[in-house]
């Protein structure tokens, strides 16, 4: 699954510390979901969207979804 | 300080108190029945007396997990998972030995040790690991 954390982070000028504290997470796991080294649970990426104020599909998208209309 | 550093910093302390209270107990339990002599209800209250703070530490632990979030939690999951992996390893090939090799058996209390002496590698590794992909 992509996401697009970090460039609605870098918006917003928060660090991943901030993000953290706003998810209520630890700074290690924001680094990993922008990475993509894990995906969310559906809660955590509920809350990721109310953090940022947008619709989920916005800040994620799947990578076949993405491939798909690429073909 | 963030809620998850709070609850960290605290697991660390109170997982350090157990560590501590098992050597204490440990070797006070030792010294203790050796020179008591403790008979019956006594002598076996005094043999399990160490035991006691490995589960505390492990009710601790328990505690810890659901209190972390969910990545930290995948991540902890991961590295009991390796834990067991290599401890039931070892633990097979020193039965095997033991079997048809003629070893002598290993010394007691040594695979709760060394398992938590894993699981606490595992998850250093995987840190690094972490941090390295920062």
């Amino acid at each position: 699954m992509k996401n697009r954390l970090k460039v609605l982070r870098a918006e917003r000028d928060w660090s991943q510390a901030d993000l953290a504290d706003r998810l209520e997470v630890s700074r290690q796991s924001v680094n990993a979901i922008e990475t993509g080294k894990y995906d969310p649970s559906l809660p955590l990426a509920f809350k990721i969207a109310r953090v940022f104020a947008l619709p989920i599909e916005q800040i994620f998208s799947d990578d076949d979804a993405v491939q798909s209309a690429a073909q | 300080m963030s809620t998850q550093t709070s609850i960290r910093r605290t697991y660390l302390f109170r997982a350090m108190i157990c560590g501590i209270a098992y050597a204490a107990l440990t070797f006070g339990m030792k010294v203790a029945i050796r020179d008591m002599h403790p008979q019956g209800v006594l002598l076996i209250a005094m043999a399990v007396a160490p035991a006691l703070a490995i589960i505390a530490y492990f009710i601790l632990f328990a505690r810890y997990m659901m209190q972390v979030d969910e990545y930290q939690r995948h991540r902890m999951a991961q590295a009991l998972l390796i834990a067991a992996g290599v401890m039931l390893s070892v633990s097979s090939i020193m039965d095997f030995l033991q079997a048809y090799a003629a070893q002598p058996p290993l010394e007691p209390f040594i695979f709760t040790i060394s398992f938590m002496f894993v699981f606490t590698l595992a998850q250093a590794v995987l840190h690094i690991m972490d941090r390295r992909q920062t």
